[in-house]
């Protein structure tokens, strides 16, 4: 009887070494996870790159008096959808870097937003423009990190669909400034450049493997392109004719088929991530996963002794 | 006798290729004479459909603008056919234009009929400016730039296409488009069409008849552009409509003439 004790705690003690190291382990993705940026803060940082292209779009739109879907009222809704998109970002615990990041593109957003909230006046849209480009080159960059550093695989991607995005309102954007009559010597080269960059995204995204980016998304993908290539056509032509509603409608279009897309893409490669790198558990929850588990070889150890 | 062996062959060659490239070259020139009066047709249609669905949205010859809407769809759709038929050797470019094309028509003929509203009218000015963007750029792609009486058929073909489009953005300015964009596009047609008739005027072999036709043009025009360019200050679109027709009825007569000639040379 005193043999077999013995024997059975030699069986447990090992157990019992085993089960705390994998306590710790997880005690420590989980402490990891909780200062690494989450999956929605991508998602917040992405849509506050294409809100400002889209805010941009409907200055003009505004400017020229065009009034299909009441332009003046989705930029008034979308400076307070960027806004909250801030306020959410705030709140979230990322490390140092990304802290001091997403602060530098708030800043910077509020030294522009003013220009919206002011009547539109085509003496300042190119100004507008070069401030709103200069803040969504920093802006993807910004959101590049964040995705990097919430460690899910294909997050990349999500990116990517979220910059197609952006490219479409920035393409929507440099169309209506030029029919609003305003001259831009960089015009050609912006678009040729957005065209480019839209290809290039288009190709990355369709040659992806199907992990990252599923045959359904493909389908979608494929789907919004004949958009793309109505909208490259209309930007690139220099007849002198221009169509604003169109591109309004087009823009919006595009806008939320992309937004579905990305939905979709997020879905797939956020929704197979493994459990240690989703951002689950805070301390508090880690400490509790460390109790249950190390208290249950505690008593189990204690019993069998 | 080799020379002569030599020379015969050469000259048998040069039969056989002549009777593989001159049709084939005569084809090409058929075919891109049928695209580019297709696509000439496509910018008039373009604006007479916007124009008749103003017209017929606002209440004024209602039965004639609903008519004239049905018919120029159905000219539009045929035109459209003619174009897509001959893309096998189309550069990437033009066959983007033509998926542009599609895409527009697909667009307007989903709201064509869909009861009026702001939005759907601001859309129909924009999809027959995308038409109109399309087909001009087909033209530019196979116009036999060469031809000085095809030519000048264009140039009246023009100048019908000027008076469809000051009477579409004028009529969409009574509706309430007064944007900064309608006003300048209406205001630049007017332009390109006396730019255009400078051109008709410059011709001198016109036979009687339609050198009256020019004479009543050159004498009507002066009034009816007061009536266009004062769109922001005046509201006299069944007075519009009549003087459009007054200056079609004549270019028609002119545009006769030029097609004989063009097709004669």
């Amino acid at each position: 009887m005193q043999h077999k004790h013995i024997v059975t705690k030699s069986i447990y003690l090992p157990v019992r070494y085993i089960l705390t190291l994998l306590a710790v382990t997880t005690l420590f993705f989980c402490t990891e996870v909780s200062a690494n940026a989450s999956a929605e803060n991508v998602h917040e940082m992405a849509n506050i790159c294409m809100q400002a292209n889209r805010l941009l779009k409907d200055y003009a739109l505004v400017g020229m008096k065009v009034k299909y879907s009441d332009p003046a009222k989705d930029l008034k809704e979308n400076l307070k959808i960027m806004e909250q998109e801030f306020k959410d970002l705030e709140g979230q615990k990322v490390n140092d870097k990304l802290a001091a990041e997403i602060v530098e593109i708030e800043k910077s957003w509020h030294a522009i937003k003013p220009e919206f909230e002011k009547t539109p006046a085509r003496a300042e849209m190119l100004n507008l423009r070069k401030r709103v480009e200069k803040f969504t080159a920093r802006c993807e960059e910004v959101a590049e990190d964040i995705s990097k550093d919430t460690g899910i695989k294909g997050e990349h991607n999500v990116v990517l669909a979220a910059a197609l995005g952006m490219e479409s309102q920035r393409l929507a954007a440099l169309y209506l400034m030029k029919a609003w009559g305003v001259t831009d010597s960089d015009y050609e080269t912006e678009i040729k450049q957005v065209v480019e960059q839209t290809e290039k995204i288009y190709n990355e995204l369709l040659e992806a493997k199907e992990e990252f980016v599923s045959k359904e998304i493909k389908a979608k993908l494929k789907k919004v392109e004949k958009d793309f290539i109505a909208f490259s056509v209309m930007a690139t032509s220099n007849s002198g004719r221009f169509m604003p509603s169109q591109a309004a409608k087009m823009a919006t279009k595009i806008f939320k088929a992309l937004r579905s897309i990305l939905d979709m893409e997020q879905k797939l490669v956020e929704g197979k991530v493994s459990g240690y790198f989703m951002p689950v558990a805070d301390e508090k929850t880690a400490g509790e996963i460390f109790r249950v588990l190390t208290g249950r070889v505690y008593a189990q150890g204690e019993i069998k002794v | 006798m080799k020379t002569v062996r030599y020379l015969t062959a050469e000259i048998i060659l040069g039969i056989v290729c002549a009777l593989y490239v001159v049709p084939a070259f005569a084809a090409d020139q058929r075919h891109d004479l049928l695209t580019v009066e297709a696509a000439e047709n496509i910018k008039f249609s373009s604006q007479a459909i916007t124009k008749a669905y103003f017209y017929k949205q606002q209440g004024i010859r209602q039965d004639r603008a609903t008519e004239d809407l049905k018919k120029s769809l159905v000219l539009l759709k045929k035109d459209l056919i003619i174009i897509q038929d001959g893309l096998q050797n189309a550069s990437k470019e033009e066959k983007n234009i033509v998926v542009y094309l599609e895409y527009t028509l697909d667009e307007l003929l989903d709201i064509v009929d869909k009861p009026y509203s702001k939005d759907n009218g601001a859309l129909m000015i924009d999809y027959s400016e995308s038409l109109l963007e399309g087909a001009d750029f087909i033209v530019g792609q196979h116009a036999d730039k060469q031809d000085a009486e095809e030519r000048l058929l264009v140039s009246v073909e023009h100048l019908l296409f000027f008076l469809e489009r000051i009477n579409k953005f004028y009529i969409a300015y009574q509706a309430g488009f007064d944007d900064y964009n309608n006003v300048v596009q209406l205001k630049r047609a007017v332009k390109d069409f006396e730019t255009t008739l400078a051109k008709i005027n410059a011709y001198t072999e016109y036979t009687e008849g339609s050198l009256a036709s020019r004479n009543k043009i050159n004498k009507f025009w002066p009034v009816a552009k007061e009536f266009f360019v004062d769109i922001e200050k005046g509201s006299l679109p069944v007075i519009v409509l009549a003087s459009v027709e007054k200056l079609e009825k004549e270019l028609k007569v002119l545009e006769n003439f030029h097609h004989g000639k063009a097709m004669n040379n």
